[in-house]
């Protein structure tokens, strides 16, 4: 298939047959047009050229045209091509599944979906795999439409943060979404999904009900999506630190949600949805950045394709293109810019704006700073989270929604426990392609861990209480409680109730620390006109290493690339972090005076600046040789957007529908909902509608 | 930033930015080069000559494409034995396209000493003999074995001082190093030294050194905390947990297990990791006293299992 082979995996992934798409679709319904007819032509499967479209110059035809080969756009793929459209997914990485192939898989629908009555009802999944009992009480399962559209609006909800997630929802695309929960989740099943035992709720998927199950595989023999599962090699379990080309994050075990051998997390939900997607003829173009909407006129008339531009990625070691773990479906077109003609319509997901800095920077100035990434950022590369679809929307004239609603969700900006690689987000280790571009998988010290070191700000300035930077603050979610700011727990939750929100629990319940905040101000090494805060250390000596047991090794940590530095003392320490990392712009210049003054908080037993001793013990930083990790402030998610409607069309600044625009997922705002449940259902919906247009 | 010798700065071409662009006399340095502006786009992906003024090739600059169309790379090079100023002039070889070179300006210094004190004790009782050990590193790395280093008590007294062993400590690439004994003052309260290096002596020129040491004198310890760590959930003790009380403090042992002997007095007691959440107690300690800890864990989790 094209792939290399790993040395550390055996070659037991069961391919798809390559047998004709069993969907009926003609080749006509797939054009590759113009000079790069002899490209398109020599994949298997891919059509003949043909002339240009209504007097456009286009390189390739198509029914529908899905921007992100995510979980928004391969759900809308599917749905789209199930209904017999054609369907090409463009996606500017080299292979599919966006930030759901490194997710949790916590896929969190409800509204009475089949996993939810299945679960109340007792019974096991179709497979028979599981074998546990189902760990909610049937009650607590109990769902309907009404009930889930309830939750997903109510207006009386707020958060530890005193934000409030649900009220400013958008209440068409909510309803919509509520409805369109149980088929997606059955559609899902239809296409190799396997879900566990559902466990509770995803922050944003309401507060009622539990709604959530992981998606998990079985570790076997072969790797057979149709069978659901996995050898341990593929899954990245057979080793602690190697995990493989098809699962960028090692697998977790879900025995408690399934049976012992079930492993769970987005490979579960991803490769299978992927699989199936390629076996029931869909076309990728990857590599290919989506660029720009074209529309009749520039503010009027239907969208008629996309342009889209070469994006290859490297190894950065070996300067190899990178490939697709499945290429069956591909068509391998490498023209800096191509149009695409789209008959009925075109699917923007392509995710969200975390991995734009300027674009972020409308929410939270401090985040224009380039040194703070989005998730996943080695897996995806530098356009991943690019607002590329939103930009392109707004373009041609689209309406934004949910744009204040970043700062209702704790995962959007957040310092992570991960320290020393700049990728802090996932648990990536070497095995898969991506790995050279992070170059270490980072040390989770979790939260206890902060007490161990100092963090400075890029001048060395000590800037917050260390043991209070990595709080969060906690999610409005089933099972509800206090822990997630709500006055009752389960069952006992009330919706639309004025006690959630009384300035008495408010004030008992508010629990959010602004750690990150002081991580992002300005300081002295802050320069217009982006007053950029820089980058953050944790400095600590070689006790902390020999009292925690951190490993100070590849490929925890790496030497050469920037994120860990090791030096016999802190002058020295910050000479080579200044010479070493990307981003230090200036040097950092009172490190060894705020050391030296540390160290005499610590002999003194107290922290004037900070008030550490209020919390954990101090440590002294004085036992050579010295260390440095790069604490790293994640924006994961965002939720400002395209406004959709509940046909998941992109709406204009009049109100008035896009003509052939449909949107998905984290490019869609006003749903101010974490996770795969937005993104999978907004595919359901736009695949269903968009292949209800003319052509 | 340097600009080449004689000529009027080219905002067009752009800079060029050297890290660090101060060098110890007589080192070998790696100097990270980061240039900007067309210059940058005209040389990303090139291989330059590093030249000395003699024209000797000294070494040679692969430049990589950055962000915002920079260029960035790594040499190293060797200062000369003079301070001053130093000047290298970075071209493609042989002055291939007519590429004009541009110059590497350093400035040349003598080197630096730095000193590092630890195992210092953060408590002693009056009058007791306790050790703690100084390190000694020179900026360009320099052998500084049989060195002295001299510790004169604030209050007054004698100073103490030591020579400097023959091996850097482990773990470290010229922290030279020794260890010292001194004697607590008979007034509770804090003490504290200054730890002189001096430079004389040493082949190359250096600078002196100076840091400032503190420890806690206490009284006697009358009372015995003795201090059972055990994990919340599997009620497993927890070995290598910090079981502190400010200025006293010891780690648990395999079985969990640390004791503090105390002055009488209010105390807050912290025990902690690893891996656990803190846990804090606060009360007088009037006798001896035992007490258990029940530590909740702090797993580290994955992003993924935190937000799910």
């Amino acid at each position: 298939m094209g792939r290399k082979a790993d040395p550390h995996a055996k070659n037991t992934t069961v391919e798809t047959e390559p047998a004709e798409p069993a969907s009926g679709i003609s080749r006509r319904g797939f054009v590759a047009a113009g000079a790069a007819a002899g490209v398109g032509a020599a994949v298997a499967g891919a059509p003949q050229p043909t002339a240009a479209a209504e007097g456009e110059d286009w390189d390739y035809e198509v029914d529908v045209v899905v921007a992100g080969g995510g979980c928004a756009g391969l759900t809308a793929a599917i749905r789209a091509h199930d209904l017999g459209a054609s369907v090409l997914v463009v996606d500017q990485n080299y292979d599919l599944g966006g930030r759901m192939l490194h997710s949790g898989s916590f896929l969190s629908l409800g509204g009475g979906d089949p996993v939810q009555m299945r679960d109340m009802a007792g019974e096991a999944d179709p497979d028979g795999y599981i074998t546990v009992p189902p760990v909610e009480d049937p009650a607590e399962v109990d769902d309907n439409v009404e009930l889930l559209f309830t939750d997903v609006t109510d207006w009386s909800i707020v958060d530890t943060k005193a934000q409030s997630p649900y009220r400013y929802n958008e209440r068409d695309m909510m309803r919509s979404w509520a409805e369109n929960c149980p088929a997606t989740r059955q559609f899902l099943m239809d296409n190799y999904v396997r879900f566990t035992r559902v466990n509770g709720t995803h922050g944003g998927g309401g507060v009622s009900r539990a709604r959530a199950p992981y998606c998990f595989l079985m570790l076997g023999d072969v790797t057979d999506m149709r069978a659901g599962t996995i050898t341990a090699e593929d899954a990245g379990v057979a080793h602690p630190e190697r995990t493989s080309a098809l699962a960028p994050v090692q697998m977790q075990d879900a025995s408690s949600f399934v049976a012992p051998g079930a492993v769970r997390n987005g490979v579960a939900l991803a490769r299978p949805l992927e699989f199936s997607a390629r076996e029931k003829g869909v076309k990728f173009m990857l590599h290919r950045h989506f660029d720009e909407l074209v529309r009749e006129e520039p503010f009027a008339g239907r969208v008629l394709g996309v342009t889209a531009s070469y994006s290859p990625r490297h190894d950065p070691k070996t300067g190899e293109l990178l490939h697709s773990y499945w290429q069956r479906g591909n068509v391998d077109e490498r023209r800096e810019r191509v149009r695409i003609r789209a008959r009925k319509g075109v699917i923007v997901a392509s995710g969200g704006h975390a991995g734009n800095p300027e674009f972020r920077g409308m929410f939270y100035p401090a985040l224009r700073e380039p040194a703070f990434p989005t998730s996943g950022y080695a897996l995806q590369g530098p356009h991943g989270q690019d607002a590329s679809g939103i930009i392109a929307g707004m373009k041609v004239g689209a309406n934004l929604s949910g744009m204040q609603q970043n700062l209702s969700y704790p995962t959007t900006f957040h310092i992570s426990t991960r320290l020393g690689t700049r990728d802090a987000y996932t648990t990536m280790m070497p095995g898969h392609p991506t790995f050279n571009f992070r170059g270490s998988a980072g040390i989770n010290v979790g939260n206890a861990g902060f007490e161990e070191f100092i963090a400075v700000n890029q001048v060395g300035r000590r800037f917050f209480n260390e043991v209070r930077l990595p709080l969060r603050p906690s999610i409005n979610r089933y099972p509800g409680g206090e822990a997630a700011g709500l006055p009752n727990a389960e069952l006992d939750h009330v919706p639309n109730d004025w006690r959630n929100c009384r300035h008495e629990w408010i004030r008992q319940m508010y629990d959010y620390d602004h750690g990150l905040d002081a991580a992002l101000a300005m300081n002295e090494g802050s320069e217009p006109p982006n007053y950029y805060s820089g980058p953050i250390w944790a400095i600590f000596d070689q006790d902390a290493v020999e009292r925690t047991g951190w490993e100070m090794r590849f490929p925890y940590v790496n030497e050469d690339n920037g994120y860990y530095f090791r030096a016999d003392t802190i002058e020295e320490l910050a000479n080579k972090i200044r010479a070493g990392h990307p981003f230090q712009r200036v040097p950092l210049v009172h490190l060894p005076e705020t050391v030296a003054t540390w160290n005499g908080y610590v002999a003194d037993g107290a922290d004037p600046d900070f008030e550490r001793e209020a919390d954990a013990p101090m440590n002294p930083v004085s036992t050579p040789p010295f260390h440095a990790l790069s604490i790293m402030v994640i924006w994961h998610d965002s939720y400002g957007g395209l406004r959709v409607n509940g046909r998941c069309q992109v709406v204009d600044l009049h109100g008035q529908v896009i003509a052939g625009l449909y949107a998905g997922g984290e490019a869609v705002g006003g749903f101010n909902k974490h996770g795969l449940g937005k993104g999978h259902v907004h595919g359901y919906i736009a695949g269903t509608h968009i292949a209800e247009e003319m052509s | 930033m340097p600009e080449p010798d004689g000529e009027a700065p080219d905002r067009a071409e752009g800079a060029v930015e050297l890290i660090p662009d101060v060098l110890d006399i007589g080192s070998e340095t790696e100097v990270r080069v980061v240039l900007t502006g067309e210059r940058a786009g005209r040389l990303a992906g090139r291989t330059l000559d590093i030249v000395d003024r003699t024209g000797t090739i000294s070494a040679r600059l692969r430049l990589l494409p950055g962000d915002g169309g920079a260029a960035h790379g790594t040499c190293t090079l060797r200062a000369p034995k003079r301070p001053g100023r130093a000047v290298w002039t970075a071209c493609l070889p042989g002055k291939e396209d007519g590429e004009p070179g541009f110059d590497l300006a350093f400035e040349i210094r003598p080197h630096s000493l730095s000193l590092t004190v630890w195992d210092m004790p953060l408590a002693v009782e009056r009058g007791a003999r306790f050790a703690l050990r100084v390190g000694l590193r020179s900026s360009a790395g320099c052998n500084l074995s049989g060195h002295r280093i001299e510790l004169s008590p604030e209050a007054g007294g004698a100073p103490v001082s030591a020579e400097i062993g023959d091996t850097p400590k482990t773990g470290t690439e010229a922290l030279y190093w020794t260890e010292i004994a001194l004697e607590a003052p008979d007034t509770d309260g804090q003490a504290r030294w200054n730890v002189t290096a001096r430079g004389d002596g040493l082949p190359d020129t250096h600078s002196d050194a100076r840091a400032r040491v503190a420890v806690n004198v206490v009284p006697p310890g009358e009372h015995r905390l003795s201090v059972s760590v055990i994990d919340a959930e599997t009620s497993v003790p927890i070995p290598g947990a910090k079981v502190v009380a400010h200025p006293f403090r010891a780690l648990t042992d395999t079985s969990g297990h640390a004791e503090l002997h105390l002055p009488p007095g209010r105390r807050k007691l912290f025990v902690s990791g690893p891996d656990h959440i803190p846990y804090q107690v606060e009360g007088d300690v009037t006798e001896d006293m035992t007490i258990t800890a029940v530590l909740d864990r702090d797993r580290p989790m994955t992003e993924a299992e935190i937000w799910t």
